[in-house]
């Protein structure tokens, strides 16, 4: 205090004095360095570590059945912020001890915020962040290998004959760490024909299918296990709009008449989905795919173009 | 969930709903062609008669004496018929045949046997009488040259033969009473091998 109120007198004092008074001012500046280290030290700032790996710095005031509530170090005099538990992997205090407050560690792609008791409106627990989620899915393209989706499966005579593989892009999303939200687009055609040249009915007929499927899905994708490797179930229901044509010509021998035929086909069908199958993400941008089960195609195989 | 979302859901699984209802499905007209057996004939060349349950059997191995002493080997088959007439009156026909077993049914076979194919065993065709009882009518030898059954065309893959057939028939109990069916045909047959 003398030196702050008389700043000027130091330099008028003998050298003995101005030696004691430097000391002084240096044992001062020290202690008040020293307790600053203290009070750093001690600053009742304990780290609260989420499921998703995300850190909060804040003073926990208590822990309940239900939530964790800390004050924002940050704001040392703001309210008490509530964060349910199941958010909170574990908690290390100020004073080097810690303690696990949920058992499950993952990387949670979802964002979710504290409950603030103070907040005048309060929200679910598990507020989940659609934009965000919709924005970080993945896209997959794959392609249909085993068509097993057709209207004209086991139709008497008629064989199914070369065509392209089916195709389909889908999208999906987080809905939470395990399970997933999607939907896609598909689109599979198969041909069929028919031949009968009968010496017995003197008659020769010809007559080709063409139908085409375009197909509607929406799913659901349960994951088995998250990391590199996703082995994944997949239920939805397909909405199919199918095209068909079909053309055919009949030949009577007998009295050379030639008759040619021609009709068509356009409806809506659906069909649940329940696939399994397997992601292969080889790096955190991009991927590979394979699933097994009913829908347009018995196997698919694909890429999957992941979006961060 | 917040309100948007579910709302979105909502308006998805109405856009289904709607998709689904105003589905529409045309018909294809395939075209195929369906076996069913048929036997025809007629009495008065006018009038086109129908017998619905009709079946080919294999019967047993035969030997045939012909007139100059010699004698041949044949199996001898049954085509069976059955229905009822115009009248009313259940009718049956026994056709039996002999052929060289060869699998290979095609020929026209007469009562006078050729020894190369065979020929008609017996044309037999019963008719229902007013009093429950069977009438009983055989091919007439004195028409003979007139009669024949012939296997037109034989399906292997399907096992079907069709043909056609005209005989004279008189009354075993009436010589006097005489029938003759014209334009009798049989088709999509199907008959078994052993």
């Amino acid at each position: 205090m003398y030196f702050m109120k008389e700043p000027l007198k130091i330099f008028l004092m003998p050298y003995t004095k101005k030696l004691t008074a430097f000391i002084t001012l240096i044992l001062l500046l020290s202690n008040v360095y020293v307790f600053a280290q203290v009070v750093d030290s001690t600053s009742l700032v304990d780290v609260i570590v989420r499921v998703d790996g995300t850190l909060t710095y804040g003073k926990v005031t208590e822990i309940d059945q239900e939530f964790v509530k800390y004050r924002d170090s940050n704001v040392p005099n703001g309210p008490i912020i509530s964060l349910p538990r199941k958010l909170v992997y574990t908690i290390s205090y100020s004073n080097n001890t810690s303690v696990i407050v949920t058992p499950k560690f993952g990387t949670r792609k979802i964002r979710e915020s504290a409950f603030d008791e103070n907040a005048l409106e309060t929200e679910d627990e598990e507020k989940i962040d659609w934009k965000y989620n919709i924005q970080h899915g993945s896209l997959k393209v794959g392609l249909g290998l085993s068509r097993s989706f057709s209207s004209f499966k086991g139709v008497k005579g008629f064989n199914k004959t070369a065509s392209a593989p089916a195709l389909f892009v889908s999208y999906t999303f987080r809905f939470n760490r395990f399970l997933l939200l999607g939907g896609g687009l598909g689109y599979a055609s198969f041909n069929y024909d028919y031949k009968l040249r009968s010496d017995y009915d003197d008659i020769d007929i010809k007559q080709t299918i063409n139908e085409s499927v375009t197909t509607l899905n929406l799913f659901g994708r349960y994951d088995l296990m998250t990391g590199f490797l996703r082995p994944h179930i997949i239920l939805g229901i397909n909405v199919n709009y199918a095209y068909v044509d079909l053309n055919g010509e009949i030949f009577f021998r007998d009295n050379l008449k030639r008759v040619a035929t021609s009709s068509g086909l356009r409806g809506f069908k659906t069909n649940f989905v329940l696939r399994g199958g397997l992601d292969f993400n080889i790096s955190k941008t991009f991927g590979v795919f394979g699933d097994i089960g009913t829908g347009t195609s018995l196997v698919n195989l694909g890429a999957i173009f992941i979006l961060n | 969930m917040n309100y948007k979302p579910r709302q979105a859901f909502l308006f998805f699984i109405g856009i289904l709903s709607v998709l689904m209802l105003s589905s529409c499905r045309d018909e294809l007209e395939i075209y195929q062609i369906e076996r069913e057996g048929v036997f025809s004939y007629s009495t008065d060349d006018i009038t086109k008669e129908y017998a619905n349950n009709v079946n080919f059997f294999q019967g047993k191995t035969v030997v045939h004496q012909f007139e100059d002493g010699s004698s041949k080997v044949y199996t001898r088959y049954l085509l069976e018929a059955k229905g009822v007439n115009t009248s009313g009156k259940r009718v049956i026909f026994n056709i039996e045949f002999d052929i060289v077993n060869t699998g290979n049914y095609i020929g026209i076979y007469y009562p006078e046997y050729d020894p190369a194919k065979g020929g008609i065993y017996g044309f037999n065709y019963l008719v229902e009488t007013s009093g429950g009882q069977y009438e009983s009518y055989n091919l007439d030898p004195e028409y003979y040259g007139n009669d024949f059954f012939r296997v037109e065309r034989q399906n292997l893959d399907e096992r079907l033969i069709l043909g056609d057939f005209r005989a004279h028939l008189k009354s075993d109990a009436d010589p006097d009473m005489k029938i003759v069916f014209y334009e009798g045909t049989f088709k999509d047959i199907s008959y078994a091998l052993y």
